[in-house]
């Protein structure tokens, strides 16, 4: 079909197009100003049924996370930072008395993984779960955030 | 994405790592079992012990005759620290199933960590129990 404007060697004075039409339009291919494009989207082209049974959920790549689990790790992240640092300062007022060096010692290591933890939990669960199991992740999280509770610091500042 | 059941969500995938021999099991379970172990010991001294100190506390403030000052021994927390190592021990091993050594290593230590934390947390209560320790 031929544009009124391409009739005849004549301009033709077109009809007046409302403006908001025109932008909204990317015109036909019969138009002399019509570039073809690139590649678009399987969206824009695969039939809708291809498109909604292949592309329909939201699964991300591999060592992608959504934005709801970044925000969730940071949540997280920060609470047990905020252990470590309460079993840093909650630690000391423990100590036990003992009948020999090595129960010491061992003391002593079990006290620094205690300060530790929080960070060694975070840390194996991030390296340890992909990122595709969302939900293993969190509960993960959970289990250490009720598990790792500093309660020398509870007992001995907020009780 | 395929749906995930209960159980599938609190287990995690197995990597591509080998899993460790034989060899590496044993080592593996020796170490761990040993480092364990003695958080058990001294939870079994802990539990020789300690009522024993409750026990002379108890007995001093009542011929005192301030009774009304003596504690109960927190057996709660003795046996939950002598049950706890064997638990966290036999969580790693349980979820490291079918994974490489170094996955299953990461498993113990994330573990024992735990266990030392929950370790010192039950003394810290049992220090606030009472004011004999």
């Amino acid at each position: 079909m031929s544009r009124p404007d391409q009739v005849g060697s004549e301009p033709v004075e077109s009809e007046p197009v409302d403006s908001d039409d025109e932008a909204l339009s990317w015109g036909t291919s019969s138009d002399k100003s019509y570039v073809e494009g690139p590649v678009g989207s399987r969206a824009a082209t695969a039939p809708d049924d291809e498109y909604d049974d292949e592309e329909d959920d939201d699964e991300l790549p591999e060592g992608v996370l959504s934005s709801g689990m970044l925000v969730a790790h940071g949540v997280f992240g920060a609470l047990l930072l905020l252990y470590t640092v309460a079993w840093l300062r909650g630690v000391g007022s423990v100590q036990p008395s003992f009948d020999s060096t090595l129960a010491a010692v061992m003391w002593r290591i079990g006290t620094w993984l205690a300060v530790a933890a929080p960070a060694i939990w975070f840390a194996a669960t991030v390296w340890l779960v992909p990122t595709t199991r969302s939900r293993t992740r969190i509960l993960s999280f959970i289990a250490a955030v009720v598990i790792l509770v500093p309660w020398p610091f509870v007992i001995g500042n907020l009780l | 994405m395929s749906s995930t059941t209960d159980t599938d969500a609190l287990e995690v995938q197995p990597t591509e790592e080998a899993s460790p021999g034989f060899a590496g099991l044993a080592i593996l379970f020796t170490v761990t079992a040993l480092i364990f172990a003695w958080s058990v010991w001294a939870a079994v001294g802990n539990l020789i012990q300690v009522p024993a100190l409750f026990d002379q506390y108890r007995s001093f403030v009542t011929q005192n005759g301030a009774g009304e000052l003596a504690k109960s021994t927190p057996w709660p927390a003795l046996i939950a620290t002598l049950l706890l190592p064997v638990l966290g021990w036999g969580a790693a091993w349980w979820l490291g199933r079918g994974r490489g050594l170094r996955a299953r290593i990461v498993f113990f230590v994330v573990a024992y960590a735990g266990v030392c934390a929950l370790t010192v947390s039950l003394t810290s209560y049992v220090f606030r129990a009472s004011s004999v320790l």
